[in-house]
Order: structure tokens, then C-alpha cells, then sequence
């Protein structure tokens, strides 16, 4: 028996989102709870000659240019425009300005891999155009600039951490700062992430790789976890951010707690770079290891929000990876996908989703499914419905699963004070 | 709390691949000139024990990936049966399209009167390989490098630039000390030698591919590299390692390229380091500073270091890699730790890896190792007001 270190409690404290649902956290739980999927053609730019051509995208945005200084405007993307609204939104609710000590501050995220415009990449691929000087705005496109401004927005101290683990990087992000709060580096982080994939290239590059819902006739009902008719995922865009901190800090200056972060888990595949192990072992292991950490059973867990893409093979294996480690005798958590109404967020997912764990938990509310007609007979799960209902259970957990095998869990509980 | 000993290193820089490739460099006086530090044409497949690895990945991820091979022949033996008790934290560069030949030919073949067509690239990009969208993924390096050491564990995959290496051992030795993994492989790979990237940072003024150029203009030489340490939390008898002592990262918080000319946090990173081990100043025998070249953050932390010292009687040996291997960026402030043991050895810095540069008339570090001082910093510092430190102990 290895030898466990004292943990501090660790509670989210403010949440923040952008998401194709709505432009707060609020507006997106209300679609959550509406059970309704905005999935469209691509506006962006012109798709209609890629397999697909249908995506969740973030609607009537306008980022507030003064969240940002004037210096920084070359430093952001439309990914980072998310990541700072959202952590903007998080961090106001979390009431911290002037509460916290900066230097135990710190900033965790998951951030996308974000590129250029395609007619940006048209232009200055050509080498006379090397000498153009707003070649020096692509260093937006950087991940970690969206992680220093807010850190600077913050005034975070305490350090600055940006994470890629692909579709993990931001359940990995959310492990990484609660582990820091826990664990006593630090006393509040801003964790979460951002991300937009809903480009040519990323758009091409999915469709390659045949990871992408073809129903371009229906986009609303194109994602569909769990769903014998499912054949891929929708891509989606957005950010959530969470406010982590010491759960001492919180009760000393009186903030509203919204749940507690009970324990991560994480693994690797070493598999394939696209692929889960048939056998589920990856998941498995992480999901085992988060309630481990978390020092509950497998049965107290009484909500998933899985990673559920929508493809053949994530959800079939994460299916089997749910029942093993927390059904007995068919007996188990209630699972659902938000995907199926936020799309996939790709290095935002894993906080968005654990943003509705938590007000799950809060609320005791059990969040919808949407566009299963018939569920897949090899997804032996019990799948929420399509409506959202109340629920009755302490703990809920978070799946992530990412391309390169990293998979992530995390446990959220009930505030119990 | 576990213990931490590195006792493996695979090193890919410019001037070879492995430890021993590197060693004369830190070993015994050699000429530097100028130059560049990339890696241009550098062919891995003869490093790979499984060349198909090579097939959608970028030039980038192939450098880590033959430091990971070079890392497991002297590592292999350590890692845990049950392979969930192995760690692999890495630190890679953002994932860029620039090092993506199919996205740019596909591009090529939707060009009509001088303009690619984003429409057409549509149907062009269809006929591209399946796996393009995987050139370039900047988790590439984790999810092989775990299938090439079998390591099922925790991991994490860090693109904070500057900080990414240290972040990975920080929070690779972490995870040791806590007990939750018994060896972790933590390292980090860089490559911004492509046009775009390399011309992005001179025009920021922040890093050029040219050292002399570099030189002249207070930037950073880039260089081209992959380093990888391998973490264990026991210490085989009779085995030359370096124990990891602690590490901590910190910001200004100032915001992107804005850093604090004063440098108060990075003062306090490195005195609360020491102090929270209860490592005194006068037990510190070596400092390898960030020292990148660039002119303001180095005046910065030549600053930082004099109020360190200020009042300390006998000051360390004081040196930097970037005059030998460049600015490794990314995997910056690794390589370090691979020579911290022979330099013990050797009891002395030599010339081209010294740092009289920092002297002045309140400090002067030396270029002599009292080996009765064991413990050995190695500090990393980002014009993006970002700062590292990691504190280790020599055996």
C-alpha cells in the first residue's frame, strides 16, 4: 500500500463558459437543461465541398476588448477570445478580486491547437512574404497567450501552466489545479480551457481520419452518443472556465461554494494514436484511479457525464469502461453526452463537462441525452433520457478521452460543509 | 514523502545524439563560434527502433522521439512491471500546420489565379493522407513515446513554451514524491527552426535562428533539441545520480512579453525554494542561469542573482548552456541536469559554459565547484514574466 499524502478539500468557486448553447455558464446550462442542439451549416467559411459540412459553432459572439489591454490584441484568437470571457465570467463570480494573495494564484489550462485564418496561412506560406511584419501576430496562435493574459487579468502569481492533451487537455487541466490546490502549491487556480477546431484544416483533417458525422442533412441530430444510428462526432467550439481553491479559503471569506472536487484520476493508453484499447483499460484506469482519490466507491457515484463523441468506437468502449469499474449487476451511475448539444469542444470539453457535473450535483438534476432514438444494444449503460430529471446522489463524474491515448477522470461531490 | 533521483538522460541536440555525444562539451574547454543551432536534415530513423513511428508525425516530434529511445537504453530497466506506476510528462512545442506538408499541398492544388480556394481545398484535401491531421498534434511525442516504453501511467503533455521542460519535471517528480507513480520519464523537445515560427520571434524580437545575429541584436538563439530525464524514486547502490529536491514555477503576471525589469517574483522563487527546503544559500554549489541571450530579461536576472547573493560571503559556481547548445526553448533547462554530476566531478566550469557575464563589483561567482556544497539550481525565465527553478542534489 502506497503511502497517501494529506489532500486539502478543493471547491469550484466560479464558472465560466462561451459555448455554441450560450455566452455565460448560465445561458448554457439553461440549453443543457432545454435539452436542444444549435448544431448548423458552417458560417465560417465556405465548406461545402468537405465531407462535412455541419458543425456546433459559437453564434453572435462580440468579445469585450476590454477585458484586454491594448497591447494584447495581437495575442488573441477566436479561442482565446472564449478562454478570456469565460475565465472573466468565472472569476468575477468567484468574488476574488483582492481576497487572495497573488503569489497563490495560479492559472491551469487546456488549450486547442488554434491556427490562423486559411487565407492568413495563403498569404505568408509564400517566402517573399516571410518579411511581412504581421507575421509576428501569428504568436497568437500560440497556446500559452491566452493562458498569460489571464493570467495577467487575474494577476496570477502563483505560476502558468497550458496543457495539450488533445480532447484530454482540459480534464487533464482541471486534474492538474485541483491536484495543486490539494496538495497545497497553490490556494486558488483558474483552470479550465479553449478551443476552436472549426477550420479547413482541422475540418479536413477530422474527415480524413473519418472521425466526423457525415449527417449533414440534419445537422441537429448528427450527434448522437450512445445512438445505434451514430456514425461520428460534430465539432463544437467554445471555452469553460473554473475557479479551483482551498476549501478553507473559500469558508473564511464567505464564498458561495457550487460543489467540491473530490479526486482525478488519469492515464495513458499506449495504444493508438486515434484509438482506445478495445478493452477499455485506459478509461478504466482513470476512472478508477478519480474514485480512488476521491476515497468513495464506485457506487456512490451517481452521475456520469462521459466523454461520449458520438463515434463507434469511443462510445462502445467507454460504455464497457463505465459498466466495469461502476455497474454491478447491471446496476450503475446514470450516464448522458452533452455533446449531443454542445458538440465536441474538443480542448474544451472535459471543462465544460465538468462545469455540468458540478451544477448537476448542485442541482440534483440529471442532464439529458438528446437524439438517442435507439440506443446502441453494446452501450450497457443506463442512459439519462432525453429530458432532463431530477436526480438524487452526491458525487458525479467526468470522462475525457483524447487523441494520443491521455484519459482523464474527475470526481465532483455534493458540498457538504 | 518518496525521494526523486534522475538517473537516466537522452539528449538530442545539434551536436549528437546521446549523453556521451554531448559530454566533451561541459567536460573539458572547447571553442564556440557563432553558428546556428538547428537541426536541419537531421535523419531519426536510424535511432528508432520502430521507424513506422515516424510515419505521421512532424520533424519536431521525431527529435523527441529518438531522445526517448535513447533515454530507454538506460532507463528501460527501471520502469515498473505493473505499468500504470510510470509516468511520462512532456513538453512540447504548440502544434503547428507549418510543419504539415500535406495541409500546404493540398493547398497548392486549390490555388486558382493566385489564390488557394477554401472551397476547393475542400474536395484537394481529400485526397491527402488519413492521417494529416496527426502531423503536427503536439501530444504526438507522449502518446508514442508511452507506447514505446510501455508507461500506462499519469502523464501530461505541457506547451508553456519557454517553461514546458521544467514544467514536465516538476510535476513528473511531484507525482513521485506524493507516491503516486514509482518512475516517471519527463523531458521536452523543440523545434522552431521553420521559416514561420523562426521569423515570428525575430520579428518580436525575442529569438533568431542566427547566434551571432543573436548576439548582436539581444536575442536568443534558437536551437533545435530534445531532452528527457528519467525519474525514479530509488537509488540503486553504487549508481551516480542526482536527487530532485524540488521545483516551483511562479509569473509576474504582467501579461504576454511583459516581465517585471525588477524581477521581485523570480528573487522570491528562488529564496522561497531554497528556504522551504531548508537549503541555505552557502550550500548551493553550482547556478546554471536562464541566461538566453536576451539582453533586458538577462539584465534582469543578472539583478535577481546579485540580490540573492548579496550577502553571502562564499557565492557558487555560476554558468549557462545557451553559449554551447543555444536556446533549446521548449526543452530548455534539461541538459543541465544531465552534466550537474560530471561538472561536480570535474570541480570547475569550463570557459564555454561559464558565466563572468553577470560579475560586477557587489558579486563574483566563480567558475570553481566546491564539491562540499552539494545542492545545484537550475532556473529557466520567459520574457513573458514566466519563471522556473529547480533544485537538486548532487550524490
Amino acid at each position: 500500500m502506497k503511502q497517501k499524502h494529506k489532500k486539502r478539500r478543493v471547491v469550484i468557486t466560479g464558472i465560466g463558459a462561451v459555448t455554441p448553447l450560450g455566452h455565460s455558464f448560465r445561458n448554457t446550462w439553461l440549453g443543457i437543461l432545454e435539452g436542444v442542439s444549435v448544431a448548423g451549416p458552417v458560417t465560417r467559411f465556405d465548406a461545402t465541398k468537405f465531407p462535412t459540412t455541419i458543425a456546433y459553432e459559437v453564434k453572435d459572439f462580440t468579445f469585450n476588448k476590454d477585458l484586454i489591454l491594448d497591447d494584447e490584441q495581437n495575442f488573441v484568437n477566436r479561442a482565446a477570445e472564449f478562454g478570456i470571457t469565460a475565465s472573466a465570467e468565472a472569476w468575477e463570480q468567484a468574488g476574488l478580486l483582492g481576497n487572495v494573495a497573488p503569489e497563490r494564484v495560479a492559472v491551469c489550462l487546456g488549450v486547442g491547437m488554434c491556427s490562423p485564418d486559411y487565407s492568413w496561412y495563403d498569404r505568408v506560406v509564400l517566402p517573399e512574404n516571410f518579411s511581412d511584419p504581421s507575421l509576428k501576430n501569428h504568436i497568437s496562435f500560440f497556446p500559452d497567450q491566452v493562458s498569460s493574459i489571464i493570467g495577467r487579468m487575474i494577476g496570477a502569481k502563483g505560476g502558468i501552466t497550458t496543457i495539450h492533451t488533445a480532447c484530454a487537455s482540459s480534464g487533464q487541466s482541471l486534474g492538474e489545479a485541483y491536484e495543486s490546490v490539494a496538495y497545497g502549491d497553490a490556494d486558488v487556480v483558474l483552470t479550465g480551457g479553449c478551443d476552436s477546431m472549426i477550420h479547413p484544416f482541422y475540418l479536413a483533417g477530422f474527415s480524413l481520419l473519418g472521425a466526423l458525422s457525415k449527417r449533414n442533412s440534419d445537422p441537429r441530430t448528427a450527434s448522437r452518443p450512445f445512438d445505434s444510428a451514430r456514425e461520428g462526432f460534430v465539432l463544437g467550439e467554445g471555452a469553460c472556465s473554473l475557479v479551483f481553491e482551498d476549501f478553507e479559503h473559500a469558508k473564511k471569506r464567505g464564498a458561495k461554494i457550487i460543489a467540491e472536487v473530490c479526486g482525478y484520476g488519469v492515464s495513458e493508453s499506449a495504444y493508438r494514436i486515434t484509438d482506445l484499447n478495445p478493452d477499455g483499460s485506459g478509461p478504466i484506469e482513470a476512472m478508477q484511479m478519480a474514485i480512488d482519490d476521491a476515497g468513495i466507491k464506485p457506487g456512490a457515484i451517481g452521475y456520469v457525464n462521459a466523454h461520449g463523441t458520438s463515434t463507434l468506437l469511443n462510445d462502445r468502449i467507454e460504455s464497457l469502461a463505465i459498466n466495469r469499474v461502476m455497474y454491478s449487476r447491471g446496476v450503475g451511475p446514470f450516464v448522458s453526452s452533452t455533446k449531443s448539444m454542445t458538440g465536441h469542444m474538443i480542448s474544451a470539453a472535459g471543462a465544460i463537462e465538468l462545469a455540468f457535473c458540478a451544477q448537476s450535483v448542485a442541482d440534483q438534476l440529471l442532464v439529458p441525452t438528446i437524439n438517442v432514438t435507439e440506443q446502441d444494444p453494446e452501450c450497457e449503460i443506463a442512459l439519462t433520457g432525453r429530458h432532463v430529471r431530477d436526480g438524487s446522489f452526491t458525487h458525479a463524474l467526468s470522462n475525457s478521452v483524447g487523441f494520443g491515448g491521455s484519459n482523464t477522470a474527475v470526481v465532483v461531490g455534493r458540498i457538504d460543509l | 514523502m518518496s525521494s526523486v533521483f534522475i538517473t537516466a538522460s537522452g539528449v538530442v541536440t545539434q551536436k549528437g545524439v546521446g549523453l556521451d555525444a554531448h559530454r566533451a562539451w561541459w567536460t573539458s574547454e572547447q571553442s564556440v563560434s557563432g553558428g546556428q543551432f538547428q537541426m536541419t536534415g537531421f535523419e531519426p530513423a536510424p535511432y528508432l527502433s520502430d521507424r513506422r513511428l515516424l510515419k505521421a508525425v512532424s520533424n519536431a516530434d521525431a527529435i523527441g522521439l529518438v531522445a526517448i529511445e535513447d533515454l530507454k537504453k538506460t532507463f528501460s530497466e527501471s520502469l515498473q512491471e505493473d505499468f500504470s506506476r510510470n509516468g511520462l510528462y512532456v513538453g512540447s512545442p504548440p502544434g503547428s500546420a507549418f510543419d504539415n506538408q500535406f495541409y500546404f499541398e493540398s493547398m497548392e492544388a486549390a490555388r486558382k489565379d493566385g489564390k488557394s480556394s477554401v472551397k476547393e481545398f475542400g474536395a484537394t484535401c481529400m485526397q491527402s493522407k488519413p492521417t494529416t491531421l496527426l502531423i503536427g498534434l503536439p501530444n504526438n511525442v507522449l502518446c508514442y513515446g508511452s507506447i514505446l516504453l510501455n508507461v500506462k501511467g499519469p502523464n501530461s503533455n505541457y506547451t508553456s513554451t519557454f517553461l514546458s521542460g521544467h514544467i514536465a519535471l516538476i510535476n513528473a517528480a511531484k507525482r513521485i514524491r506524493r507516491g503516486q507513480v514509482d518512475t516517471a520519464v519527463a523531458g521536452a523537445f523543440s523545434m522552431h527552426s521553420e521559416k514561420v515560427n523562426s521569423s515570428m520571434f525575430e520579428k518580436l524580437g525575442v529569438a533568431t535562428l542566427d547566434a551571432e545575429k543573436a548576439n548582436a541584436g539581444g536575442m536568443t538563439p534558437i536551437a533545435d533539441g530534445a531532452v528527457f530525464l528519467g525519474l525514479t524514486n530509488v537509488q540503486k547502490e553504487g549508481q551516480k545520480s542526482l536527487e530532485f529536491i524540488d521545483g516551483a514555477v511562479a509569473s509576474d503576471g504582467a501579461g504576454p512579453l511583459k516581465f517585471d525589469r525588477y524581477g521581485h517574483c523570480y528573487e522570491k522563487l528562488i529564496n522561497d525554494l531554497l528556504a522551504s527546503n531548508s537549503v541555505s544559500k552557502e550550500s548551493v554549489g553550482l547556478i546554471f542561469a536562464n541566461s538566453s541571450g536576451e539582453s533586458q530579461l538577462d539584465a534582469c536576472e543578472n539583478t535577481v542573482l546579485s540580490r540573492v547573493y548579496a550577502n553571502e560571503r562564499v557565492l557558487p559556481a555560476l554558468g549557462c548552456s545557451r553559449k554551447v547548445f543555444g536556446n533549446l526553448m521548449e526543452a530548455g533547462g534539461l541538459i543541465e541536469l544531465s552534466c550537474i554530476n560530471d561538472l561536480y566531478d570535474e570541480g570547475k566550469l569550463p570557459s564555454q559554459i561559464a558565466l563572468p557575464e553577470y560579475n560586477n563589483e557587489r558579486t563574483s561567482f566563480t567558475q570553481t565547484i566546491d564539491r562540499t556544497r552539494p545542492y545545484a539550481l537550475v532556473l529557466r525565465a520567459s520574457p513573458w514574466g514566466e519563471y522556473s527553478a529547480v533544485l537538486v542534489k548532487t550524490n
